[in-house]
């Protein structure tokens, strides 16, 4: 990993970091009854690590910008967590999205997956990060239902915002 | 810094990814209070599960030194009771009961309680809670309220034991009571009938009239005062050969039963002792 590319990931961060603490976080999506739900774009940054970086690093990356996100939610822990999750089964999904690999020195970007392999991408990593992360924020059995619910409404907005989200980043990769 | 990374890329991924996790729960519950509360809910749940089993197989091998303790709990409990304390107190006015300057106070009472008693022996003795601590001395008489029960014969602090008037040994001056009657004899128990006893060394000239004639103590001795009755005449005969009747006379106390007792304290009986121990002496 050369400075070019830390560069461009701490940039990736900057970028994510903000719209995701100071528009998302501010956005009051339309509640569906008592369930109000929020939209979270910062596991793109786990996804759009170099796709041959160590495991142990993406998790440690993923740990701090989880922490980093939580310390503005109010949540510390939770989604270092999740993130730490996602980070751990990324080379799964990876695998699951594209069986043939690729460059380890590439990014799994948008550009680079094209639209429908990125959209798989983002999906099944939302899929894993959200029910986690609301079974984190819940911490009980009892909440299955919200969990679940809030799970599939930030779904939507999350992966709506994150595809928006990685057309922007498409510059910087 | 790359001696770090390089250090990280030796790490096995998998107990880094458990030791983020675990820092991350431990962040959670320490720094969100809902997550903490239903933690250490949980937590308290599963430990208190554990605990209340560990607690109740403990229990159960310390069943032997509970029981031990509560027996022993028991029987502290148990000497606090008022029935099982010892009570000291007699009440003085059956001890001082001087009625004017002329006449003067021979006989007194002391309250006293049967504590062991029996009746199936040849020789049998009472115990009373009454000691030398009240006045109680050797050779004091003991009565009831309906006859007499024998004669002090042991004394402590606390109690003293009585000769009872079941006793081989014992032997009561009594009388027919009765203007014209008054022959005395002695009452003696043959050892067999708790119920009876017999009056016996009463001649044979003397009329027992009637069957249900009162036997009263006559005072003779310094062990009883005069006229307590002690029961009646329940049939007399005159054995053959013999010039004595032989009277057997139910007694109105059962002895079997009796809880309540008065140690007469006789003040002239020093008196009369030492009086007739020189009479004694001169014969």
């Amino acid at each position: 990993m050369n400075n070019s590319s830390t560069l461009r990931i701490s940039l990736k961060f900057i970028i994510i970091w903000i719209l995701q603490i100071v528009v998302l976080k501010q956005i009051q999506f339309l509640p569906l009854g008592p369930y109000y739900y929020e939209a979270f774009v910062y596991p793109l940054f786990i996804l759009l690590l170099p796709f041959g970086m160590h495991l142990n690093r993406v998790m440690l990356l993923a740990f701090f910008s989880g922490l980093l996100i939580d310390a503005s939610y109010n949540t510390l822990g939770v989604h270092a967590i999740s993130a730490v999750i996602l980070a751990y089964w990324r080379p799964s999904i990876l695998e699951l999205v594209l069986p043939r690999g690729m460059d380890e020195n590439l990014t799994p970007s948008l550009a680079r997956l094209k639209f429908w392999p990125f959209l798989r991408y983002v999906a099944f990593s939302f899929l894993l990060y959200l029910p986690f992360y609301y079974s984190m924020a819940f911490f009980s059995h009892v909440f299955l239902l919200s969990i679940v619910v809030k799970s599939l409404l930030s779904f939507i907005v999350s992966v709506f915002f994150t595809l928006i989200l990685a057309g922007i980043l498409n510059g910087l990769d | 810094m790359n001696t770090f990374l390089q250090l990280l890329n030796r790490v096995n991924p998998r107990i880094l990814f458990l030791a983020l996790l675990v820092v991350s729960l431990f962040l959670i519950v320490q720094n969100n209070e809902a997550q903490g509360r239903i933690f250490w809910n949980s937590a308290g749940r599963v430990t208190g599960f554990f605990g209340s089993g560990a607690n109740a197989i403990r229990s159960y091998f310390n069943l032997r030194r509970e029981n031990e303790k509560l027996q022993h709990e028991i029987s502290v409990l148990r000497g606090q009771l008022a029935k099982d304390q010892y009570n000291d107190q007699v009440s003085t006015d059956t001890l001082q009961r001087v009625i004017d300057s002329t006449r003067i106070q021979i006989y007194k009472y002391i309250e006293a309680t049967v504590v062991n008693n029996s009746v199936d022996k040849p020789k049998n003795y009472l115990t009373l809670n009454r000691g030398s601590r009240h006045g109680v001395k050797l050779n004091m008489g003991v009565i009831t309220t309906d006859g007499v029960l024998g004669v002090v014969r042991y004394v402590s602090e606390y109690y003293c034991v009585v000769m009872s008037i079941l006793h081989a040994d014992s032997r009561v001056s009594a009388q027919i009571r009765g203007e014209d009657k008054g022959f005395y004899g002695s009452l003696v128990w043959n050892g067999k009938d708790p119920r009876f006893m017999q009056l016996v060394d009463i001649p044979k000239h003397n009329k027992i009239s009637s069957k249900d004639d009162v036997v009263e103590t006559t005072g003779f001795s310094t062990y009883y005062p005069p006229g307590v009755a002690i029961g009646k005449v329940f049939y007399h005969s005159i054995l053959p050969g013999s010039s004595n009747h032989l009277i057997q006379v139910k007694l109105y106390t059962n002895m079997n039963n009796v809880r309540y007792a008065q140690i007469v304290v006789n003040e002239h009986a020093d008196e009369i002792n030492q009086l007739e121990a020189r009479a004694k002496d001169e014969q």
